[in-house]
């Protein structure tokens, strides 16, 4: 009898893939992805929000993934510090009026309740917990890292969570990313457009029809400028600078051909005339002067800041973007099909022209601004030939600014993302471009970009990015999670998938029911 | 299915086996092939299927210790899974998917206390211990092989059974080996069952959350009594 037996034990155990015929007994639905391929990159690695199950996840430069305990609290939007040696992570936690309900699903509809949190987290633990309103959902962060301003940016097109029955729509909150310690701080109406001086001791904060200065030491109110005196009258700054000192502030203001020139020390508002309503504003450190270029009008303006007199370059075509670097303004127009890429000497005002063969979605600099490349975007071309070839299709723009050469590389399909990365102080400059539809990554050495090496990806991307430390993230198209690092100087990529997983199914318990947090 | 029929087959043969081979004398060894299910009413359950209980097909075995009163030993196993899909709250557009299953071994050991109320017909009681190893894989790209996001966790539940049941024997009592069919139903218990994963690209323990069963629990086979 032992031999059947035997037998059939081995047939028992004889082992095939467990993931061969899988049963097949139906469907089931989930109402959100279980992660967010919109990762937020640190020094430690990536955080992944994973939207179902409430989860935040840290996937390591190494390979490897971990969670991160936010005590019950689920992640709602993630902000790196400029550092990225934090993350502060929005989230928010659900509770019971009755303090005997240990399930949501147990839980009257009408005495659950939402609580919102930020949560600075560092190398994969929450350090810190504060209370911020759930409708502030942007932060900037002052010189240093250490204090950051919480604010609506409506433009972000969010829900606007109102707790407790009321909100402030003049308010920003200041936090102290050290202690916890919040202060909020009326300012007017939308605030936004937070501007903070080099020494991280004040902050400027625009509003409709008013900037506020606030002095970080207190997070009080130092000075209010009104900018206008007319009650009925609602002005919106568009833009706006703070001067290398931080004695003044310039505001471009929508529609108006004009700045209005704050002055920090003396409190004390001045016009300038300008010859068009701004586009954009930049300022340069080390040049000490600030850019304006102009949406229609053809000409650059040059700002010192010693008598805030104008000079002003004359262009082929309007440009409405500007990118600084040290004594350099790159200036590129996205709104139109101009092809012209002007740089300034900014001591010199030497103007270099530069053209692209297509028009320009997007232009990025590298850190130690020796490039600037940008996705140039298909245009409607009546020429035939190469021209038009080129002329219907994406394309990445490298420009080397110590020269006077733009090369315009033809891309197979529009790209899904560009990241720029520089992994040694001084040393070489990479993109790294993500073809739409393709599995692979197209790494350029911005010295030699005509000849890109491809690296295979194991599955299609949807996102890029750099890290910190100068590799590169790459998420993909897959329900369980995957991202790729890539070191751009071995060009070995690293995958790590099945993360989104993590607490999958996981149940509708209050965290916080009966106190902790 | 090749490994169902496998242990079909299997069970088949060594039942066979000890119907030809077993000595000639009282009733006092079992062996069963038999198919059942238990309840599966853990909220994780609906990830896997609409209907709350999972099927298994096994064998179970037994030996006479006195008179009315035997040990009996048993093991199961069952699978069940399908697609799961994830949808944009808002815009209801598919998102993704991926093919979730849960594919457990049941083992079991218990006694077993039967009443000699006629020679074709013998109610029974049984209680015993479970055990329960449970696997959760996930496969976004079954279509292929080497997917990277093939992700397995694991757990192990310990339970227990208590039921009544009922032997119908198709062979006469003075034969050396009896067939016999039954049937049984009891309450099944197996506690939650974590499920982690302590890969190399993990740091520590992840968990995929937990996996229960309990309710009520029907068996049926066919065997040999010799």
């Amino acid at each position: 009898m032992r031999t059947p037996l035997l037998s059939g034990l081995g047939l028992l155990l004889a082992s095939c893939s467990p993931f061969d015929n899988l049963p097949d007994n139906g469907s089931h639905w989930i109402d959100a992805p279980l992660w967010d391929a919109e990762v937020t990159a640190a020094t430690d690695g990536v955080y992944v929000r994973l939207p179902y199950a409430g989860q935040l996840v840290r996937v390591r430069n190494d390979g490897r993934f971990d969670t991160v305990d936010l005590k019950g609290a689920e992640p709602t939007r993630l902000v790196p510090t400029p550092s990225g040696e934090k993350v502060l992570v929005f989230a928010r936690w659900q509770s019971c009026e009755d303090p005997e309900v240990a399930f949501a699903s147990d839980c009257d509809e009408d005495e659950l309740d939402w609580t919102s949190e930020l949560a600075v987290v560092a190398d994969g633990i929450r350090e810190a917990v504060t209370a911020v309103p759930a409708h502030l959902n942007q932060l900037d962060f002052a010189p240093g890292g250490d204090v950051a301003v919480a604010y609506l940016d409506y433009s972000l097109g969010q829900d606007i969570e109102i707790e407790n029955g009321v909100i402030d729509l003049t308010e920003v909150v200041f936090i102290d990313l050290v202690t916890g310690e919040t202060e909020a701080v009326s300012i007017g109406f939308s605030p936004s457009n937070i501007l903070f001086s080099d020494d991280g001791t004040t902050a400027v904060v625009m509003s409709r029809s008013k900037v506020v200065v606030v002095d970080l030491a207190d997070f009080t109110v130092a000075v209010e400028y009104p900018l206008t005196l007319d009650a009925d009258d609602e002005i919106d700054p568009s833009d706006a600078v703070l001067t290398p000192t931080g004695s003044h502030v310039l505001v471009a203001i929508d529609g108006r051909d004009e700045l209005y020139k704050l002055d920090l020390d003396n409190y004390s508002i001045d016009i300038l005339s300008m010859d068009d309503s701004p586009s954009d504003l930049a300022v340069s450190s080390e040049a000490d002067r600030t850019v304006v270029t102009y949406r229609s009008l053809t000409q650059v303006d040059l700002i010192e800041h010693d008598y805030y007199s104008t000079e002003s370059i004359d262009l082929d075509d309007p440009m409405n973007e500007i990118l600084v670097t040290g004594n350099q303004a790159v200036l590129y127009n996205s709104a139109t099909n101009y092809l012209d890429v002007y740089r300034i000497d900014l001591d010199t005002t030497e103007l270099i022209e530069y053209r692209v063969a297509n028009p320009l979605n997007s232009l990025e600099l590298t850190d130690d601004g020796l490039y600037a490349v940008g996705i140039m975007r298909p245009e409607s071309s009546y020429e035939g030939g190469l021209d038009g070839y080129q002329d219907d299709r994406y394309g990445l723009a490298v420009i080397g600014l110590e020269g006077d050469e733009a090369v315009s590389l033809v891309l197979e399909s529009r790209p899904v993302g560009v990241a720029l990365t520089q992994p040694e102080e001084g040393g070489a400059n990479y993109a790294l471009v993500l073809p739409e539809g393709g599995e692979e990554l197209l790494q350029i050495d911005l010295v030699d970009p005509s000849v890109p090496t491809i690296i295979e990806l194991p599955s299609s991307p949807v996102g890029i990015g750099a890290l910190p430390g100068g590799n590169f993230y790459i998420t993909h198209e897959a329900a369980l999670g995957q991202i790729t690092f890539v070191d751009p100087l071995t060009g070995e990529p690293t995958t790590v998938s099945g993360f989104a997983d993590v607490d999958l199914f996981g149940d509708d318990s209050l965290p916080r029911q009966g106190g902790g947090n | 299915m090749r490994t169902t029929h496998q242990i079909l087959a299997a069970g088949l043969a060594a039942l066979a086996s000890a119907a030809v081979s077993g000595p000639a004398h009282a009733v006092n060894h079992e062996l069963n092939i038999d198919y059942g299910w238990q309840g599966a009413h853990d909220p994780a359950w609906d990830f896997f299927s609409d209907n709350p209980r999972i099927g298994s097909y096994g064998l179970r075995g037994g030996m006479r210790l006195s008179e009315r009163v035997g040990v009996v030993a048993s093991w199961g196993r069952g699978a069940r899974g399908g697609t799961v899909y994830l949808e944009d709250p808002e815009t209801y557009d598919t998102l993704g998917s991926f093919d979730l299953a849960f594919k457990m071994h049941q083992v079991g050991l218990g006694a077993k206390a039967d009443l000699d109320v006629s020679p074709w017909a013998r109610p029974y009681g049984v209680l015993m211990v479970t055990g329960m190893l449970g696997t959760v894989l996930m496969d976004d790209d079954s279509d292929e092989d080497d997917n990277a996001n093939q992700v397995r966790y694991s757990g192990f539940g310990p339970g227990g059974f208590a039921g009544l049941g009922v032997e119908l024997f198709g062979s006469a009592p003075e034969a050396r080996a009896r067939f016999v069919g039954t049937l049984e139903a009891g309450y099944a218990h197996t506690f939650p069952m974590e499920f982690t994963a302590s890969g190399e690209d993990q740091v520590g323990e992840l968990s995929v959350g937990d996996l229960g069963f309990n309710g009520l629990a029907i068996r049926m086979g066919a065997g040999v009594r010799f």
